[in-house]
């Protein structure tokens, strides 16, 4: 009896070191992430998107489409790599490595260089989030959502005026990885959503989860031709709603050579783009005139001269009709 | 009219049910109506018993059809040159898809949807060698169709697919929590 005593004693406190080993070996994830509060909230997000490791299926969903991808992120202390994998429509894929980013496309065997963004999910920020707070409030709920079976810490972004949409997200209370994020229109409507469906944090990686199962022997490798320009030197004048600063100024070209000007417009979350075009008869009579909408895009179309503008972004349809209007090109002023 | 060899040719023609929902006037209209929003996950609607009827059927497999050829391009037999300009010219006639105001409400949304995707569908398949905004570098082959079918319409009403590119060509540089998409070639 005695020795039956003794022996539980010693399964008990067997048990009792290995719970604690067991309990210290899963600290790290099981603690709460102490969140910040305001702007620096959404920069621990930027950061976890970077930092962290993990492997998972996020869905996008705007108007009636839905679009599902595969992403696996590996961060080792210096290098990141990515890849990201189309489920849903035609195959693309998108193999990252730090700020090099190429898109694969089978049915034309062609590699394409991308631009790398701050912003592609679970990212968020495009440029430095410091001024966000003046056109933005960002709230920390107390409440948990759920999502992918995990819970996440709700943030609200709420706009101060009338210029841009607001945001919902919601973020994974251990780590801050964004699990969720939508965008909230003036009357409550969500304009579109993207989160995981499934997630596996600091997932086992192997070298095959990060490369591509296509064969890209013989493909083609493409460089879109985009040449910063500066407009304002050209002569023309677009008055950026408050809070917008154009982030990106480049020249491309549409397929028959025909050259396209396009304006970025930021305020750190939303963004515009202005399309400037030489204003042709056929081409241009089949482009949206006034304002149209597209999914969660908004747009405005208008003739400007001799030039056809097209305004659009996700944001209210009242700031781009404002942008739109307010545009003007001033071509003797381009020498200045 | 519903086996899988017609989509050459129902793209082309109406088939009955598309017809009778574009008139409204089909008797079997509210079985479709729920079998469409059923199909589209509608949880208000139960799964109407017509289905298992012989025109509720058809409707399931048509609607089915479409839905496999709307995911699954390679599907779709090729069309010709003749069904590019007969659908353009029925574009012109078209009011313009691009901006409803609101969708229509309850059940009517499903069919809505039902309806919409497919035209938008075609639309993409052909534009996509009318006018394309391609912000990339697009193989040789494709310009010359490009001119060659342009001179066989001028709509003067906004094509969907020229939106849907330049909506391509902002994700591309920007857009909140953005999805990585490409517009190579003009179709998703």
């Amino acid at each position: 009896m005695r020795r039956r005593f003794l022996s539980l004693c010693m399964t008990a406190a067997l048990c009792a070191v290995v719970g604690q080993a067991w309990a210290q070996s899963q600290a790290p994830e099981m603690v709460a992430k102490s969140w910040p509060s305001g702007v620096q909230a959404l920069v621990d997000i930027q950061r976890a998107a970077y930092e962290l490791n993990y492997r998972g299926v996020f869905t996008y969903q705007y108007g009636n489409s839905m679009q599902s991808s595969r992403v696996t992120h590996v961060f080792d202390g210096k290098d990141v790599r990515e890849r990201l994998e189309v489920l849903d429509g035609k195959p693309r894929e998108y193999l990252r490595v730090n700020e090099d980013v190429i898109a694969l496309i089978p049915e034309h065997q062609t590699i394409l260089r991308e631009r790398r963004r701050g912003d592609w999910f679970p990212g968020l920020l495009l440029s430095d989030p410091k001024g966000i707070e003046t056109y933005y409030s960002i709230e920390l709920k107390q409440e948990l959502g759920r999502v992918a079976g995990r819970n996440c810490r709700v943030i609200d972004i709420l706009p101060r005026d009338q210029n841009r949409y607001g945001y919902r997200l919601c973020a994974d209370e251990q780590t801050g990885l964004l699990l969720r994020a939508r965008t909230i229109a003036e009357d409550v409507q969500m304009v579109e959503q993207i989160a995981f469906t499934q997630l596996t944090m600091n997932p086992k990686v192997t070298e095959a989860m990060l490369n591509t199962s296509w064969s890209t022997e013989g493909w083609a490798t493409v460089t879109p031709v985009e040449k910063p320009i500066d407009l304002y030197a050209l002569g023309w004048r677009i008055p950026a709603p408050p809070g917008y600063v154009a982030t990106l100024q480049v020249a491309r070209l549409f397929a028959d050579d025909t050259p396209v000007n396009q304006v970025v417009l930021s305020d750190g979350l939303a963004t515009i783009s202005i399309f400037i075009e030489p204003y042709q008869k056929e081409r241009s009579d089949i482009h949206p005139r006034g304002a149209a909408r597209n999914g969660s895009v908004n747009i405005y179309g208008v003739q400007v001269g001799n030039f056809w503008l097209t305004v659009l972004g996700e944001v209210p349809a009242g700031t781009l009709e404002q942008i739109a209007k307010a545009v003007q090109y001033v071509p003797n002023s381009a020498a200045r | 009219m519903t086996n899988s060899t017609s989509l050459k040719t129902t793209s082309t023609d109406m088939p009955a049910p598309l017809n009778a929902f574009a008139t409204g006037q089909s008797p079997d209209e509210t079985t479709a109506l729920a079998i469409s929003a059923w199909m589209d996950g509608d949880e208000q609607v139960d799964l109407p018993q017509h289905v298992f009827k012989q025109e509720g059927q058809q409707t399931w497999a048509l609607y089915h059809l479409i839905g496999d050829a709307l995911r699954t391009p390679e599907l779709v037999a090729p069309v010709g040159q003749d069904f590019q300009a007969k659908l353009f010219k029925a574009l012109e006639q078209e009011p313009a898809l691009l901006a409803p105001a609101a969708m229509p409400t309850p059940v009517k949304a499903g069919l809505w949807r039902q309806y919409a995707m497919p035209s938008f569908a075609m639309a993409a398949a052909v534009a996509a060698v009318v006018w394309v905004a391609r912000p990339f570098l697009i193989p040789e082959s494709s310009t010359a169709r490009v001119d060659q079918i342009a001179s066989v319409s001028t709509p003067a009403l906004a094509n969907p697919v020229v939106v849907r590119d330049y909506v391509a060509a902002h994700r591309q540089l920007a857009g909140p929590a953005a999805v990585r998409q490409v517009s190579f070639g003009g179709t998703q």
